[in-house]
This record gives structure tokens, sequence and C-alpha cells, in this order.
């Protein structure tokens, strides 16, 4: 990650991701082509586990229901990225899953963007936003860099 | 008996009932309910209606059958984690956003898509198998 385009806001953060992954989810579908999979799952499943381990826990009690929502949808998707990731990328059904799991990760991240980051915004700290974006940020480096 | 489409909307309409019920109650006890008339539907319009769709538009039938998938992991998940676990309520969420999404596909654009591909005695005999399916099982 270059430094110019490190962000100091732990949100835009986040929704620096969500773009980048729709982006990504968009591409295959037109193009038919399954060869960025790799990339989707590795940049997906660190974004996961980064909301899982720092911004979920730090938002839990205040927000169960959307936390505990946001957590079922990320297992859906993990098992839909499992499934892929086992798949032959020829089967006539591997493009319908990527289908079916944009579908999922688009209304998650409605979801995210329009209710959970504004809930998220009243109940931190501007310290503690600080703190879990320091925390995401490494967790993803880590585990970018254990796929290397 | 009421047509194919007309039937397979009020079954929509009667499990979208029944979810928001669930949800806005925080009350589970209509779950067993919920997931036998969700598997009769899926199972009906598996074997009867999709294969038909296959033939045409096999993109659109395939989606349609991974949805039902994803639908039916969710149930799976629903029947193995405890009614008290916090996480049950907020699972039957996901299972309807899921759902609704699925069911605007289906109303809004596949079942017209159906319409014009099969004749209407086609349509009855499918109907009459989905509700042969239904008398069997619920």
């Amino acid at each position: 990650m270059e430094v110019n385009s490190v962000v100091n806001d732990v949100y835009q953060m986040l929704k620096d991701d969500h773009k980048n992954v729709k982006g990504l989810l968009n591409e295959t579908l037109e193009n038919d082509d399954p060869s960025k999979f790799p990339k989707i799952r590795r940049e997906l499943e660190a974004h996961m586990l980064g909301e899982e381990k720092y911004l979920y826990p730090a938002i839990r009690k205040d927000e169960t229901f959307l936390v505990l929502e946001g957590y079922e949808e990320h297992e859906l998707s993990k098992k839909l990225l499992y499934e892929m990731d086992k798949l032959d990328k020829n089967d006539e059904h591997w493009m319908p899953k990527m289908k079916v799991l944009q579908e999922i990760i688009e209304h998650h991240i409605d979801e995210e963007e329009n209710e959970l980051f504004p809930k998220a915004k009243e109940i931190l700290s501007k310290d503690q936003e600080r703190h879990i974006m320091g925390q995401i940020r490494r967790e993803k480096t880590l585990h970018v860099k254990s796929y290397l | 008996m009421a047509g194919l489409f007309d039937m397979l909307k009020e079954d929509h309409n009667q499990v979208k009932g029944l979810l928001t019920q669930t949800i806005e109650n925080k009350d589970h006890s209509q779950f067993s309910q919920i997931r036998r008339m969700l598997e009769v539907h899926m199972e009906g319009e598996e074997k009867f209606l999709y294969p038909k769709i296959m033939e045409k538009d096999r993109e659109t039938a395939l989606e349609s059958y991974e949805e039902h998938h994803v639908g039916k992991l969710v149930l799976h998940e629903l029947t193995e984690t405890g009614k008290d676990d916090e996480a049950w309520i907020p699972k039957v969420k996901v299972l309807k956003d899921i759902l609704d999404h699925h069911i605007k596909e289906e109303e809004s654009e596949i079942f017209d898509e159906v319409r014009q591909i099969l004749s209407s005695d086609q349509e009855q005999q499918i109907a009459q198998q989905i509700e042969e399916l239904k008398s069997q099982r619920l």
C-alpha cells in the first residue's frame, strides 16, 4: 500500500474495499472470466476478518441485531467462496454462484454503508475509530502476506 | 384450481408473512411450518418448473437453483442453531432478505418469461404436479 493512498477514516477505508470488490465481481460476471477469483477471495476474506475482529465487537453491545446480521452475511459469503473454490471454474454452476455471491455482498454493503457505519459513528470515539483502523490495516497486511 | 403463477405467488406471500411475523415478534414458534412450506415450494419449482426454464434460459434457471441452495443453507443453520441463541432471529432476517430478492426476481421477470414458453396445458400440468407434491408432504 502506498503511503499517499492511505485514508484517515476507518469507514472510508472500508468503503474503498467495498468499491474495489464490487468492481472485481462485476468484471468477473460481465466478462465471464473467473481468473480474478483468487484475488476476490483473498480481499474479501481479509476485509471480513478485519471487520469481524475489530469493528463488529466494538459496537456489538449497542447494535446487536445489525452486527449479528453482518456476521451471518459474512458466513454465507464464506460458504459460497468455499464452494466456488472447490468447484471446477468451467462448471456451468460456477458463474451463477458468483452472481448470487455478488447479490449477497451488494446487499450486505448497502446495509453496512447506510445503517451500520452511521450507527458506529455515533457509538465510537475518534480515538477508537483510529485504533480500529490501525488494527484492521495490520490484520489485512498479515492476511494478504500469508497468501504470498 | 388456481393458475400456476397465482399459486406460486400465494406461497411467496404466505412465507413472507410468516418470516415478517417471526422477526417482528421475535417468535420462533412458526419456524417448522416455514421450513416445511419453503422446502416443498422449492422442491416443486425445482422438479417441475425450473427444468422447463433450463430448456430456454439456462443461465436464469441455474441462478434460481443457486438462490434456493443459499436459502437451504440458512434453513439448515437455523435448524442447527438453538432457538434461544441471540443470532437466531438475525439469521431469519438474512433468510428473509435473500428470499425477498429471489421472489422479486421470479415475480417481476422469470414468471413472465416462462409464461411465454409454456402452453396453458403445460402450465396446468405443472400446477397439478406441484399441488400433488404439496398434498403428499404437507
